[in-house]
Order: C-alpha cells, then sequence, then structure tokens
C-alpha cells in the first residue's frame, strides 16, 4: 500500500526510521557453529537450523556516475527457510549485492545464493540456492497469523556482537501501519520490544515455532522500537509470486481523514449508526478519479466496516482500513460503500498502481541515464533525491514538479520527471555551469515524455544547438553545439569511462 | 595666541570669543578607531512562533558600536532585532546611558543608535570611514567586551569582496580569522580609518559591509525619509557557454546576462522581462559572468552596482538585447523590504509573532522565523514540504490575492476541534468562502459562517482538503481559549 499518509518524497520521515541493513564489519573470522540439531518434528527445535546467516558483497550505485559501481563492501543480514528450498530475507539485505552468501548455523561451508524476487515496496526478498542440497535437513519454516498485541515473540537473527545466531525475546507491542524505509511506503507492521540490531535484518518473529513476522527496521528515535514484516504483508508478497509474474502491492492515491469531528458528521448528515473516514483530496490519474469524490465518507471496504477512527475489525483486533486495500492484487476489484450527499452509494475501485509513485520508488533495475555533451540526466526517483540531497530551494524546486504533477490541473501524470543531474567537464559544454539536479521542462522548445524520448528528440534533432529549458523557478537555458556534441561524443565517453551513452 | 585659541574652543566658539584664526582650521588630528568603539547593551525578546500568544525567550547581548557623526552610533548586522532596551557605554567607563534606536534597515542588517545625554558624547571622537572600498590586505578586527568595558583587537585580512545579503551589498570577506570569536557588529579597522563593520560570521566565514556601504547608509540616514538601498528585482543566469551565447546571438565579447524572471515588486518589472540579456547598467558593461568593473572593488558582481552607487527613485539606462534587438530601457530603481515579501523572513507587522485565534484554529502569517523556531536548525528538510516550498520558490511573488501565506499552524485541544487535534501546518486556501489575502483577514472571514458550519479549506497537496467547525461552537471556543492562552491586558480602565 503506497503513501496515504506520507508522500514518497517525504525524507524525514525516511531518516526518522532507520533501517536495519546490518553493516556489519568482517572483523574476525568466522567460527565453527556450535548448535546442536533439534528434534525434528518439534517446530519451535526446528527454528535455529533454519535461520541463516546472509553475508552480501554489496557494490552500489553511483548517481553522479550511473553506468559504474562503487567500491565494494561487505554487509550481512539474516534469513530463514521457507517452503520450495527458498529463504526469505529483507529485499535491503541483497540490495546492490554482487554475490550473496549463506551460511547454517551448523559449521558447515557457506553457499551461494541468488535473487529470486525482491520487491523494495514491501522490503521482501526471496533467494535461491543453486546447490540443490544445501537446505538438506533443514525444515522450512511455517508462517503463522498476525500475532497478538502483548504476546510474546522470539526474534533469530545475526546481529552485530557476535556470529553465533542469536536469539531475543519480547512481546508484540502493536500491530498498524508504518512508513517501511526501504521504500518510503505504508504497509501493517508489528512492533516489538524485542531487541533488534544491525544484522538482525531479515530474520523471523517466531511464536509457537511459526513465523509471525519478517524483521526490517528499527526506530532510532525511541527505545527498544523494533519493527517486523507481519504475515499477511509477507504471504501476499510470496501469493504474488507463486504465478511467476510478480506485480506488487497497489497504491491508494486517496487522502482521507477520521471522522472524528462531531461538527463534521452534523454537516453530513451522517447517520449515529454509520461511521467512516472523510475523503479530503484525489490526485491527478488517481485509481480512485470517478469512484470516490472528495468529502465522501468512505463507510466501508469490501464489506468490512470501517469506524471513524480509520480501523476495522480484525478478530479480536482492529487493524488501519489501509490494510484492506493493500492485501489486493492489482487488477482485483474492490466494492465500496460510501456516504455521498446524504445517502449511501456504492462504488468499485479496481487495484493498480500509480504512475506519480511508481516512477520515483526505488528500484533494482540498472539505473537509467543519458549523456549527451557531457550533460547527464536521469530520471527522478527517491534515490536520486537522497544521494544528491540538493540545498533547500532545488529540493523545492524538484518536489514541487512532483506534486504540481499530482495536483495541478491538466497535468500529464504519465509524464516521467527527468533531471539535469550534473554536468561532466568537457569542451563541448564549456561555460555550462555545474548545479544541483534541476529538473529539465523542454528541449528545443518541445515537451518531452520520458528520458527516452529527451533521447529521442535529441537523436533527430536538425538544430544546430540543442537547447533545454530547465524547470522554474530557475527556467535557466542550457546550450550544446549539436555537430560537436556528435563528433567528439566517442571520445568524450571514452575520456570518462563511460560505456554507453545511454541506458533508457 | 590665535594658535592657543584654535586649540581651545571650537572654531565657532573662537570666533565668538574674539579670537579670529589667522589661518584655516586644521582638520581635527586623526585617531585610532578603535577610540570610536562603544559598548552597546541590549535586552530583547525573541517571538516564539510556536506559542504566539505569550512572550518569546529574553535575550541580553552586548554589541560593538561605532560612534559616528552627528552623535550616532553604527551598529551592524541584526543584533538588535526584537530589542526592547539599549544601552550605551564609553570604554573603561562604568556607566550605562539610555540608547534609542533612530534608524534600523532590518533588510540589510544595518541600524542607528542615539545617546540623547550630551555628556555621553563629550570626548568621544567620531570614526573616520574609509571612503573606498579596502581590498586584499591586513586590517583589525575590533570587539567591545563588557569585561572592564574595552576593546579586544585581532588579526585579520581581506581576502575577498562577495556579494551578499538581500540587499545585494558588496562585502568585506575576512580570513585568517577565527569566525567563532567573530560576532556581527564588530568593526573591522585600519590604524584611523573603519574599513568595515562585521554583517554576519557562520561556520568559517566572516563577512563585513564595507566602508563605502557605511558611508552611503549614513548618507541615506541624513534624508528625512530613509529610502534604503535598490536591487534590480530579477533572476539571472551568467551565459559563458559559448553554444549560449551564439544561441542568443550575442557578438564576440559583447558579454551579457539572461535574465531569467522578473519579480513583480521589483526595480526590473514592466520594464525587463524574462530572456533579456542584459548588456550594460548606467553605461557600464556586464560581462557574461556576472562581473563589471566596479571603480572602488575592481571586478565585482553587477549585483552589487545598484545599492552601492544607487538610490531608490534613480532611473537608470539598462542596454538589452531582446527579441535580437539591442536596445536601451529605462529602469527606476525600488528598493524592496522584506515587509514585501510574500513569506517575510520574520513579522515585520508584529516582531512578537501575530497570530489569530479563531474556534480553537491557529492562524499565523508563515515566515523564514517560523520555520526556524518551530523547526530547528534542520528546518530546510523536516518542516512540511508545503510550507518549505512557500517560503524557497515563492517568497518573493506576493500578488493582489496573496499578500502572505496563511498557515493553519496548529489546533487547540477543546469540544469545538475535537478530531482535528493532529492538523497542522497547512497552508489555508479559504475560510467560509473567503480567501484571506493575509492573516489579517481572517478574522473577518469567521464572522461570516457558511450557514452553520466555519468550513476552512487548503491548498491542494497537503493530505487535508476541508475541515469543518460548529460555528457555535466555535465562537464560544474563541473567547474561551483566548482567555486560557493570552495573557490579561495589563493596564487602568
Amino acid at each position: 500500500m503506497k503513501p496515504l499518509h506520507v508522500a514518497p518524497l517525504r525524507l524525514p520521515l525516511l531518516a526518522a526510521v532507520q533501517v536495519v541493513f546490518g553493516l556489519l564489519a568482517h572483523a574476525s573470522p568466522a567460527r565453527e557453529a556450535a548448535v546442536k540439531s533439534a528434534p525434528a518434528r518439534d517446530p519451535a527445535a526446528d527454528v535455529p537450523a533454519a535461520v541463516l546467516r546472509v553475508e552480501v558483497s554489496v557494490a552500489r550505485r553511483d548517481w553522479s556516475a550511473p553506468w559504474k559501481l562503487r567500491a565494494p563492501e561487505s554487509a550481512a543480514g539474516t534469513s530463514f527457510a521457507i517452503a520450495g528450498d527458498r529463504l526469505l530475507t529483507n529485499a535491503h539485505v541483497v540490495r546492490d549485492a554482487q554475490q550473496i552468501t549463506v551460511k547454517k548455523n551448523d559449521g558447515s561451508a557457506p553457499a551461494i545464493a541468488t535473487v529470486e524476487a525482491a520487491d523494495e515496496d514491501c522490503d521482501l526478498a526471496v533467494l535461491r540456492l543453486p546447490d540443490k542440497t544445501f537446505l538438506a535437513g533443514v525444515h522450512p519454516l511455517d508462517l503463522g497469523d498476525l500475532p497478538a498485541s502483548g504476546s510474546s515473540v522470539t526474534i533469530y537473527g545475526y546481529p552485530l556482537g557476535g556470529r553465533e545466531l542469536s536469539t531475543t525475546t519480547g512481546v508484540v507491542s502493536r500491530i498498524e501501519s508504518q512508513t517501511y524505509a526501504e521504500g518510503g511506503t505504508i504497509h501493517l507492521a508489528g512492533q516489538t520490544d524485542s531487541a533488534i540490531n544491525p544484522g538482525n535484518s531479515g530474520g523471523p518473529a517466531v511464536q509457537g515455532g511459526l513465523v509471525v513476522g519478517v524483521v526490517f527496521q528499527v526506530l532510532r528515535a525511541g527505545q527498544n522500537i523494533g519493527f517486523f514484516i507481519p504475515t499477511p504483508v509477507v504471504r501476499h508478497f510470496l501469493d504474488d509470486l507463486s504465478d511467476g509474474k510478480y506485480t506488487g502491492f497497489p497504491d491508494v492515491p486517496v487522502e482521507v481523514m477520521p471522522l472524528e469531528s462531531p461538527a463534521a458528521r452534523r454537516e453530513r448528515g451522517l447517520p449515529a449508526d454509520r461511521s467512516g473516514v472523510v475523503v479530503q483530496e484525489i490526485p491527478n490519474g488517481s485509481s480512485f478519479q470517478g469512484v470516490l469524490a472528495p468529502d465522501d465518507v468512505l463507510l466501508s471496504v469490501d464489506g468490512e466496516r470501517i469506524s471513524d477512527d480509520g480501523t476495522f475489525a480484525s478478530g479480536k483486533t482492529r487493524l488501519p482500513f489501509l490494510h484492506l486495500f493493500d492485501m489486493k492484487s492489482i487488477g482485483q476489484a474492490v466494492r465500496l460503500e460510501v456516504w455521498r450527499e446524504g445517502k449511501v452509494a456504492l462504488a468499485e475501485w479496481k487495484a493498480s498502481r500509480y504512475g506519480p509513485w511508481d516512477r520515483v520508488r526505488r528500484s533494482r533495475a540498472a539505473p537509467r541515464y543519458l549523456v549527451y555533451g557531457g550533460l547527464l540526466f536521469l530520471p527522478l526517483s527517491v534515490d536520486l533525491l537522497v544521494a544528491a540531497n540538493p540545498p533547500g530551494d532545488r529540493r523545492a524546486a524538484i518536489s514541487r514538479a512532483v506534486h504540481a504533477q499530482m495536483w495541478a490541473p491538466s497535468q500529464d501524470v504519465d509524464r516521467e520527471i527527468v533531471v539535469l543531474a550534473r554536468v561532466l567537464r568537457d569542451p563541448v559544454n564549456d561555460g555550462v555551469q555545474e548545479g544541483a539536479p534541476v529538473v529539465v521542462e523542454r528541449v528545443n522548445g518541445q515537451p518531452f515524455h520520458d528520458l527516452a524520448d529527451l533521447a529521442r528528440l535529441l537523436d533527430l534533432s536538425q538544430r544546430k544547438r540543442d537547447v533545454f529549458q530547465l524547470a522554474a523557478p530557475y527556467p535557466d537555458l542550457v546550450a550544446i553545439d549539436h555537430d560537436r556534441a556528435a563528433a567528439t561524443r566517442a571520445a568524450f565517453l571514452a575520456a570518462h569511462g563511460i560505456p554507453h551513452d545511454r541506458n533508457l | 595666541m590665535t594658535a592657543t585659541c584654535r586649540r581651545a574652543l571650537p572654531l565657532l566658539g573662537a570666533l565668538l570669543a574674539g579670537c579670529a584664526p589667522a589661518v584655516a582650521p586644521a582638520p581635527a588630528a586623526p585617531v585610532d578607531v578603535a577610540q570610536s568603539i562603544v559598548i552597546i547593551d541590549a535586552d530583547g525578546t525573541d517571538a516564539d512562533p510556536s506559542a504566539p500568544w505569550g512572550g518569546g525567550k529574553t535575550w541580553t547581548r552586548t554589541l560593538t558600536g561605532l560612534a559616528v557623526d552627528g552623535h550616532r552610533i553604527l551598529v551592524g548586522g541584526w543584533g538588535l532585532h526584537g530589542q526592547q532596551h539599549v544601552r550605551a557605554q564609553r570604554q573603561g567607563t562604568t556607566a550605562k546611558s539610555p540608547a534609542r534606536a533612530i534608524l534600523v534597515d532590518a533588510d540589510c542588517g544595518l541600524a542607528l543608535l542615539t545617546v540623547d545625554d550630551p555628556l555621553f558624547w563629550t570626548g568621544l571622537p567620531p570614526a573616520a570611514i574609509y571612503g573606498g572600498v579596502a581590498r586584499q590586505g591586513p586590517a583589525r578586527l575590533l570587539h567591545a567586551t563588557p569585561d572592564g568595558a574595552r576593546v579586544d583587537a585581532s588579526e585579520a585580512a581581506v581576502v575577498g569582496l562577495p556579494i551578499s545579503g538581500r540587499c545585494n551589498l558588496l562585502h568585506l570577506k575576512l580570513g585568517q580569522v577565527d569566525a567563532r570569536h567573530v560576532v556581527p557588529s564588530d568593526v573591522v579597522g585600519s590604524g584611523t580609518q573603519a574599513l568595515g563593520v562585521v554583517a554576519s560570521s557562520t561556520g568559517d566565514e566572516v563577512l563585513a559591509f564595507t566602508s563605502r556601504t557605511l558611508v552611503a547608509f549614513l548618507a541615506e540616514a541624513r534624508r528625512p525619509a530613509y529610502r534604503g538601498f535598490p536591487t534590480l528585482g530579477i533572476h539571472w543566469q551568467s551565459v559563458t557557454s559559448p553554444a549560449l551565447r551564439d544561441e542568443l546571438g550575442l557578438a564576440p565579447g559583447e558579454g551579457g546576462v539572461r535574465v531569467v524572471h522578473v519579480f513583480p515588486l521589483g526595480s526590473g518589472a514592466g520594464a525587463l522581462v524574462a530572456g533579456d540579456v542584459i548588456l550594460t547598467i548606467a553605461g557600464k558593461k556586464i560581462d557574461g559572468d556576472g562581473s563589471y568593473d566596479d571603480p572602488d572593488a575592481g571586478r565585482a558582481p553587477f549585483g552589487s552596482m545598484l545599492p552601492d552607487s544607487h538610490h531608490p527613485g534613480d532611473v537608470v539606462d539598462v542596454g538589452v538585447l531582446r527579441d535580437g534587438v539591442r536596445k536601451a530601457v529605462g529602469v527606476t530603481l525600488r528598493a524592496w523590504p522584506g515587509s514585501a515579501d510574500l513569506v517575510p523572513w520574520f513579522n515585520p507587522d508584529d516582531p512578537a509573532g501575530a497570530y489569530d485565534i479563531e474556534g480553537g484554529l491557529v492562524f499565523q502569517n508563515l515566515t523564514g522565523d517560523y520555520l526556524t523556531r518551530v523547526f530547528g536548525s534542520s528546518w530546510g528538510t523536516v518542516a512540511p514540504r508545503q510550507l518549505l516550498e512557500r517560503y524557497w520558490l515563492d517568497r518573493l511573488e506576493p500578488t493582489p490575492e496573496e499578500a502572505r501565506v496563511v498557515v493553519l499552524t496548529r489546533v487547540l485541544a477543546d469540544p469545538a476541534t475535537l478530531g482535528y487535534e493532529r492538523v497542522r501546518d497547512l497552508v489555508v486556501e479559504s475560510i467560509n468562502g473567503v480567501k484571506p489575502r493575509s492573516l489579517a483577514d481572517v478574522r473577518g472571514a469567521f464572522a461570516h459562517p457558511a450557514g452553520a458550519f466555519d468550513v476552512v479549506t487548503f491548498a491542494p497537496g497537503q493530505r487535508v482538503h476541508r475541515i469543518v467547525l460548529d460555528a457555535r461552537e466555535a465562537a464560544a471556543a474563541t473567547e474561551r481559549l483566548r482567555s486560557a492562552y493570552e495573557p490579561p491586558k495589563v493596564g487602568g480602565p
């Protein structure tokens, strides 16, 4: 489920929720594990053997030179065996991995693993082992249900402080929506007071031998506030994978507000036996356009009645109603009941992704870029914005470009926002000012649809000079001599060690 | 004897005494500029925008003052912003004389004080101020300290002449100095002359107003109506790229910078247009990198030309290349006070922080002061996006419909606001169907509810679009909360 209360570019919140990505220094050599195998029929006893250490050689991308990798670093996390001879871990544990090795807790040699699937949105990844025998004798862990608040939970993993399997025990503090720092999106999350530290990421939270969650992040600002991905979210991810065509979680591009104001209830004439949340805003191109309208009161989702605080009853607990949308598959129809203009109305929503969010979210794909006349153009993304950390005015200009697409009338929501990320010095761009990333509005007077369209317009240009107009509030012009850029392209790319001028 | 008369009395006194001078009077012997320094002791209050109904945080600070002609004391920087009581103290004395501000230019950061007690001025030499701009070279930093009422001196050097501040003034950049021990208003001197006054000291950079700026300010301050410093009121880009120069049709060696945006209240409005290439200003050539030949400072940013050599009301010829045609346009210069900004740095209407409580909703004008004081040192990243965008991108763009950005900054807990307690920092679009032009319109808008309800709407993209209060409950809450939060009015009937 995508940001309902948190915008995808809201970086401070991302920063506040620290990901436990377990950058563990390999300070000491591996030691023989000393864990005895347990009787196979006791599910709780199966757990230690099924929890594997993950060691990753990470080579991160460099936004300022997206065709190359940075110097590799070592990182570590946790994974656990699931059905189908696979391992489950966090997406952030294996992001930018050049090599992944997994190590059982029995002293055996590590094995190479590969990423079968990963989704930064829900921060989950499935690993596959080329060595089919490696997991022989390891009993895969089964998924349990959503744990009850206040129930005991045990966290297994390989956090800093040692190399052996670590277990810590705490309670499930609460279950509610949280921003997943890796993707900047919102899903259901379990909170625990159990000690969670770097290296725990990807490890199982276990109750009675069943996995009730996957540990993924902590809130550094608090004390003993760790989070795990609860099983409904994990199941959605795994079920989505099962047909070999992963589509992900739907976006929910609508803003709502709890209906806790008596005045707001009276104004709408809402009967006392009705409850729900008030629709506030629906952005351009949202799948809710024509389905919901501002000031609607959303009463129920697929028959689940929403209370005025935005929760619904799920067994003995109450969960945020957003979870109802989150558990849908892309393309799935959802029945909505709304209070509109003094009466109940029915509507149907089809779960889908939302372009303006989809385009900027974190991705595992090789970075897309275009180099022309020494100018480096990149599609706008959360990663770019984090890495570039532009000064306040430039950051504001970029965020306005994103939000204008969502909120200004008559905007093309399918248009990809492209930024001039940097200027690679060369005589062809002599005199062009180096600046922080800035949105490119037009080329040769024409708007363009995406990075590929920009490249196409430049390829087809018959102009003597290609002129780029940057976006307001600083709509500078940048000009590049077309023929000269073409004539010096090969030499320029060679001089800067750029293998290709584009990855579109 | 005449010589004795001259030494003993000022010229006028000598004439009255019948001591006709045999020769023209010699100028006063030059004295060390440090002797013109006085200690300024100020108390004041910083507004607390997070709780604007109460007093703010009080402060006491010591500033370096420079006695200048006309029984005036020059103070630099923004150290007197929010001042309530100011006292001046001569070096080596214990007495502090009440001082009062006679002119504060809060935009440029220069102020003048005076002391009404004539005894304060006896024997206090007005500083001699260098008429030009000190270029690179050694200087002394003079800092008044209350400890023993003395002046501390340290060595420094002028290492550059950057342009800085909203008034686009040329500044002395000081090097070879520990910025941690330099504060605004410290004096830059060299022997018998003042070369500048420190404007800001941040990180490892110390910037000081040039002596040329000080001379201009002191002269301007003598006018019946202070006019401030003019600016052109544009955004521009350099045109150093040969390809862009060719594209714009500039001839080799012609110079020129491209106008990117003309601010509606700036001098350039109505005369310059976006896309113009400025070739000359007042007959002086502007190079592609934005520099020009300053007679005092050498190569200097062209933006400093107008404030340092012209006044508001002057008309200057600006040579432009527009649509392929070279032409001269007359630009009537204006100052642009911070009070005219859409998002001013502080609230010029009320330094204590203007606000309005209506039905439990707290409204304030968006200011830079609000952002920094409410969201702290990381305000640039932690403040809400909608506020940052208005500050960074719109602050110089007031319109007839929007003189200030009105923000619902917080909701006070009350039965009338039940359900809205977590709403805060939203840019207001309308109140009961009326778009408030500034905070001043808020109260009037609540006087005319939409039927039985007060309806507040917010600009798109803030997650909350509309909130509703029961108008009767809101009116009662207004009285209830004002009496609870606002301090009682003091004074007799």
